[in-house]
């Protein structure tokens, strides 16, 4: 009798606890801060974006204009490492950095990569917040890898080739797919 | 019959837009003509038209062994009379190979371009020489390539 009246009064304690404990749990992954970067960007078709709409994925932010010539070439490669990923695991953002070149010009370079036999098929955009601090430089193209989390895993001025060097070729030997499968894998 | 004219007339046209758009009186002469990094150049547009109300001129400096461009400059080209605008520029980059310029004339009738981004190869033999290993063109050959491919339809899409 006694056994039976202490039961129910410890079965209700142990189910607050437990309670307590589960609750917790789940309000502390829902308040996990993202304490990666974010900044937004307009696509072409005249919406925003932002970098955080990415997190989960490396993201490849190209820094580019339509004279660079550099920045042309640097398309070919990125075209090259667009194809070797999944959509879950990388995301390419072209951010056009000359505020003189509108959206249209962006796409008319699209359409006449396109016509050579070159898909451009990943995000590009203009307006760039807070380019500054990306770019401090001012030089193009130049590519900062986001890791996973929004954070800047590596960055560089200058033409980065995804797999191979051309023959000749003095400037950066880093492979952009050395830098890429540090993250994915 | 009619067909023969409809390609030739296509042809004609064609020709024509593809050209790079020059006015025909419009000269370019930039000195020195084969700068070194650093150098001080001076950019000379001679134009005839009435309607100019003013003249400026876009440089970007890059460099073809590491594949980097720097951000443009833009520079007011001063009248001297007899249709002549000048601007003098001080080149800013150490590892420039090249620059690119534009002339942008405002008149009456709105913007025109011209020259548009027109390359000027640097003097490097005072470096050194360049990179470049003259039996393995390598990348520079594809870069120029890509180049006149995309200029060439750039210049098409622009004047259409």
């Amino acid at each position: 009798m006694k056994t039976q009246t202490l039961l129910i009064p410890l079965t209700f304690i142990l189910l607050l606890i437990g309670s307590i404990t589960f609750l917790s749990g789940c309000t502390t992954t829902d308040e996990t801060p993202d304490e990666g970067d974010n900044f937004a960007y307009t696509l072409l078709d005249g919406t925003t974006g932002e970098l955080k709409d990415h997190r989960g994925k490396v993201v490849i932010v190209d820094l580019w204009a339509t004279w660079c010539q550099p920045c042309q070439y640097q398309m070919l490669e990125l075209e090259k490492t667009y194809e070797n990923y999944s959509r879950d695991q990388l995301e390419i953002l072209s951010i056009n950095t000359d505020f003189r070149e509108s959206l249209s010009d962006i796409q008319d370079f699209i359409n006449q990569f396109e016509e050579y036999g070159y898909d451009l098929d990943w995000i590009f955009a203009n307006e760039l917040d807070d380019l500054e601090s990306y770019n401090p430089e001012q030089s193009i193209p130049r590519l900062i890898i986001f890791d996973q989390e929004g954070n800047i895993f590596w960055d560089h001025n200058g033409v980065i080739f995804f797999a191979e060097l051309p023959d000749g070729w003095t400037g950066e030997k880093t492979l952009l797919k050395e830098k890429i499968d540090e993250l994915i894998n | 019959m009619k067909n023969k004219s409809t390609i030739l007339i296509l042809l004609i046209v064609s020709i024509a837009l593809i050209s790079p758009f020059v006015a025909a009186d419009a000269t370019f002469d930039i000195k020195p003509a084969k700068p070194k990094a650093l150098d001080s150049i001076e950019i000379t547009a001679t134009i005839t038209d009435e309607n100019i109300i003013s003249v400026y001129t876009t440089i970007q400096e890059c460099n073809e062994n590491t594949g980097i461009c720097y951000a443009k400059d833009n520079n007011s080209m001063t009248s001297k009379g007899a249709d002549q605008y000048t601007a003098s520029i001080d080149l800013t980059h150490s590892d420039a190979t090249y620059l690119q310029y534009t002339i942008h004339v405002q008149t009456n009738d709105g913007w025109v371009e011209y020259q548009k981004d027109t390359k000027v190869n640097y003097d490097t033999s005072s470096n050194g020489g360049s990179n470049n290993d003259n039996d393995t063109p390598g990348f520079e050959f594809v870069v120029l390539a890509l180049s006149i491919m995309f200029i060439s339809l750039l210049a098409y899409r622009r004047t259409r």
